[in-house]
């Protein structure tokens, strides 16, 4: 039998905690104050070139995440709320200061264990008592 | 000693697409779900083909995929099958179709399913596995009065109304002759069957999913599952977008995560690979 795999392993770069505080502040700030928004890029370009940091990049992943954000103030879909989650990480924002960014989880989530699962969907393509909101498996993909 | 390899393929029918108004499609995730399904079940399991038709075949050519798949690319089976089978109502029947031309004992995968550790162990002491139960949701499982049938069909006496249907997006049949016999019921209820159903899925399920289950009855065969509920959190084994493709469709930020995060997820099992090699470089 072969041997078990190291799926699911992190391989997110290593950042300064004064990076990583002043990101989180960033985004508290864009959030509270979204006036604020360009000066602080500009700002937060600055830190990203003495940390050496690819700011193109970040600012790419800080994109998607002010979108996901937005979709989900609009929705508030539990499945919308663990990918602006999965994506902070991707901003070096951590589960802890994610919390501190106050945002409301949806309600039933269904990634929790569910005895039943005959919530449908009716796109034919799916085969076909189907949880509308979630990836069957998605917790191995740290969804 | 390395376990024997398990034939598994996958079948990409674009003839359904073809004839709605959207035409046929696969977004930047569908496809990259396909793509590590392929590679995974090749690194983890055995070997696996593909079944498709010539507008699947000139979409995977333009994509660069030809080498995907280790057993081949078919185009014959589904190309040139004359059943009289409406592909409107019949969206899933190219899997079937595939499944007849299979030789048995084999897997048939979902495109949208990946198998992410070896599961010899699991198959060697089954005849019939698929991918978890599914509950007899009455607005899908129709009740058999209100299924639409072809004219003058009648549902056999024998056929148990009470046992749960069986997901397919994984299905492993071990001999010929339940294959053969699921299919033959599968293809006398499909058959000039072309009254289109309201909520779009009811013969589709009725003919690949609760059928399998009461054949596998009707035989006394029991019917293993991948899964005991797909949600568990203890599933170590299956990713199926399932549902959740209809999101993804919808919602490129989705998309871009998922991807992602996919690829971090498999990259250390097939990082050689070239055709992976693409995808991590535009998304790590």
């Amino acid at each position: 039998m072969n041997k078990t795999s190291d799926l699911g392993k992190n391989s997110t770069p290593a950042i300064s905690k004064a990076m990583r505080h002043y990101i989180f502040a960033f985004v508290q700030d864009s959030i509270n104050q979204p006036d604020n928004f360009e000066r602080n890029k500009k700002w937060l370009k600055g830190y990203c070139k003495n940390e050496k940091l690819n700011y193109p990049e970040l600012e790419s992943n800080l994109n998607v995440f002010f979108e996901l954000l937005e979709e989900y103030c609009r929705n508030g879909t539990p499945v919308l709320y663990r990918f602006l989650k999965l994506q902070s990480q991707n901003c070096f924002i951590d589960e802890e200061r994610f919390d501190l960014l106050k945002i409301i989880p949806g309600e039933h989530d269904s990634i929790v264990e569910i005895q039943n699962s005959s919530a449908h969907s009716h796109d034919k393509n799916t085969n076909s008592s189907s949880e509308g909101s979630g990836i069957v498996g998605g917790h191995i993909i740290g969804l | 000693m390395r376990p024997h390899p398990i034939a598994a393929f996958h079948v990409l029918w674009t003839k359904p697409s073809r004839t709605s108004a959207l035409g046929f499609s696969m977004n930047e995730a569908e496809l990259l779900t396909m793509i590590i399904s392929a590679l995974m079940w090749q690194k983890q399991n055995g070997t696996i083909k593909l079944y498709t038709d010539n507008t699947g075949y000139a979409f995977i050519k333009k994509h660069d995929l030809l080498n995907l798949w280790d057993g081949g690319i078919d185009t014959e089976v589904l190309e040139n099958n004359s059943y009289p089978i409406d592909s409107e109502v019949f969206w899933a029947a190219g899997k079937l179709l595939a499944l007849e031309a299979h030789t048995c004992p084999c897997v048939m995968l979902d495109t949208d399913l990946i198998i992410v550790r070896p599961i010899h162990s699991l198959l060697k002491t089954t005849s019939i596995t698929a991918l978890h139960r599914e509950t007899l949701n009455p607005d899908v499982y129709l009740n058999p009065s209100l299924l639409k049938v072809p004219k003058g069909f009648k549902f056999p006496d024998y056929y148990n109304w009470k046992v749960l249907p069986s997901n397919t997006a994984f299905l492993y049949i071990e001999n010929e002759s339940f294959k053969t016999l699921y299919l033959n019921e599968s293809k006398q209820f499909m058959f000039h069957n072309t009254g289109k159903p309201q909520e779009l899925v009811s013969q589709m399920v009725f003919a690949e999913q609760r059928l399998l289950s009461i054949c596998a009855d009707y035989r006394g065969l029991p019917i293993s599952y991948l899964l005991t509920n797909p949600f568990s959190l203890s599933n170590d084994t299956v990713i199926h977008l399932w549902g959740f493709k209809s999101l993804l469709r919808t919602n490129e930020n989705v998309q871009a995560v998922y991807c992602r995060q996919l690829i971090k997820t498999v990259e250390k099992e097939i990082s050689t690979n070239s055709l992976f090699q693409h995808y991590r470089e535009k998304y790590l």
